[in-house]
């Protein structure tokens, strides 16, 4: 399983290391609506998990996506 | 040849419409798609049996996109009129209209209205914009230009939204012996002698696909007051629909009624609700079945998903909705014939108009008029009997 990091690297073209749990759409431009999307359908694909409509607008930062994923049991 | 593509589930009726729909943008090669009725498979002809390695490959990708998975939001009915017409839904309304030769249709999606037909869609007009000024004082009527700049298309994101639906306009290229060979090959010509590409030359000008967009850069550098700015008018719209088009229902030039409202959040936000009635007053006139409903743009397939979640996610875009009948399965046909859309401060902030202090909102509602006049004359026909009496005075005379 990749790290939740290293997923969104890949989706938002950011190196990993630039990358922490504050990061989101207010810090990042490369993190608009539609990057938002992708982001999440890959973190279900990388987690075997599904967001309900109300979780994925509720992710305004990777922290908080972490954080989902944790209340899902995942140690992500 | 035809080749058959298992899917990876089983799909929804919508979502089989939309795939069709859209499967004329993946290949010049793919003749048609058809989903089977078990929503498991497609069957796609194609025009040359040595591209199937090619076309199969474009599918795939067009397929995976377009079966993405999110989650599904309720659909938000805000009214649904009956009419008082007891008769039946009409069916090849098109195709009478042309033998009455209430409509001259040119193909490939254009269509010249006259008699009953032009008379209603002027009705249609006259009535939606009466109805926005006796609401929304200080309504302005505007006209915009058809023939736009590709800078205000990719400033409004319409290249990002809708690629496939693009149209440019070219000329030949400003060279005397180029225009001279032009001018003689069809001199000598019995048939069109259209130039080749290399003599044609795109200078970033496009046909208007949304009839609001002109409306924006005419407020650049503007502060709108707390009174906002409403504008209204009658524009011609251009969508490439490929061999979608169908009729009245799909053309690829047609004419919208538009609305802007530019102000603050608050402000565009209250002019939506308030447009709610009229669009249930105009229906009620003319004595149609209407349905106003959340809904999501037919975006081009490698962002359908995503946008289209956004778009429902948020509530901004409320469909107007006209029954055709019932379809060969039973279910009413629906056509979506305007929307009610709230943009946020996409518009205000791409080209720089303000309200306090802030970019400001804007909102529209288009209808699209030539849909209306189709879906009148199928749901009441063409027995003036069967009209309410004011419209029936003004379309038949």
């Amino acid at each position: 399983m990749t790290d939740l990091h290293e997923v969104a690297s890949e989706i938002l073209k950011v190196s990993a290391s630039e990358l922490s749990d504050d990061s989101g759409p207010k810090n990042l431009k490369a993190w608009d609506s539609l990057k938002h999307i992708e982001l999440v359908m890959a973190i279900e694909m990388n987690y075997g998990i599904q967001f309900a409509a109300s979780e994925i607008m509720l992710i305004d930062s990777l922290g908080s996506a972490r954080a989902m994923l944790q209340e899902k049991g995942i140690a992500a | 040849m035809t080749m058959i593509i298992q899917l990876p589930r089983d799909i929804a009726p919508a979502l089989a419409s939309e795939i069709e729909k859209e499967s004329v943008f993946v290949s010049p090669f793919l003749a048609q798609l058809k989903v089977a009725p078990e929503m498991d498979s497609v069957a796609v002809e194609l025009s040359d049996p040595t591209q199937e390695a090619a076309v199969r490959e474009k599918l795939d990708r067009f397929l995976g996109l377009m079966l993405r998975e999110l989650p599904n939001f309720e659909t938000k009915t805000f009214f649904n009129t009956e009419r008082r017409d007891s008769g039946p839904f009409e069916t090849n309304v098109h195709r009478q209209m042309v033998e009455r030769r209430w409509i001259h249709d040119y193909q490939r999606g254009r269509a010249a209205l006259n008699g009953p037909a032009l008379a209603l869609l002027h009705y249609i007009d006259r009535t939606a914009s009466s109805l926005y000024h006796e609401t929304f004082k200080g309504t302005v009527e505007r006209d915009f230009p058809a023939l736009v700049d590709a800078d205000l298309l990719w400033k409004c994101g319409y290249f990002d939204s809708h690629p496939n639906a693009v149209c440019f306009v070219g000329h030949v290229v400003e060279d005397f012996d180029t225009i001279e060979s032009f001018r003689a090959s069809n001199a000598d010509s019995e048939t069109v002698q259209l130039p080749p590409n290399e003599h044609v030359h795109l200078p970033g000008m496009c046909l208007n696909p949304a009839a609001c967009f002109p409306s924006y850069p005419t407020m650049s550098g503007e502060t709108i007051g707390s009174e906002g700015r409403i504008m209204t008018w009658k524009g011609r719209v251009f969508r490439f629909e490929s061999r979608n088009v169908s009729g009245l229902d799909r053309l690829w030039e047609f004419n919208v009624r538009e609305l802007v409202f530019a102000g603050s959040d608050d402000f565009t936000a209250d002019c939506r609700r308030r447009t709610l009635p009229l669009i249930e007053e105009l229906a009620g006139r003319l004595d149609l079945e209407c349905v106003v409903e959340t809904a999501a743009d037919p975006f081009f397939a490698t962002i359908s998903a995503a946008k289209s979640f956004w778009q429902l996610a948020q509530e901004v875009k409320n469909e107007i909705l006209l029954p055709l009948g019932p379809g060969a399965d039973g279910s009413m046909k629906r056509m979506a014939c305007g929307s009610i859309n709230l943009h946020g401060n996409f518009f205000g902030d791409r080209f720089d108009f303000k309200t306090d202090g802030e970019s400001a909102s804007t909102a529209c509602v288009g209808l699209g008029l030539e849909r209306w006049v189709l879906a009148a004359f199928t749901q009441h026909g063409f027995d003036p009997a069967r009209w309410p009496a004011g419209v029936r005075k003004e379309i038949f005379g």
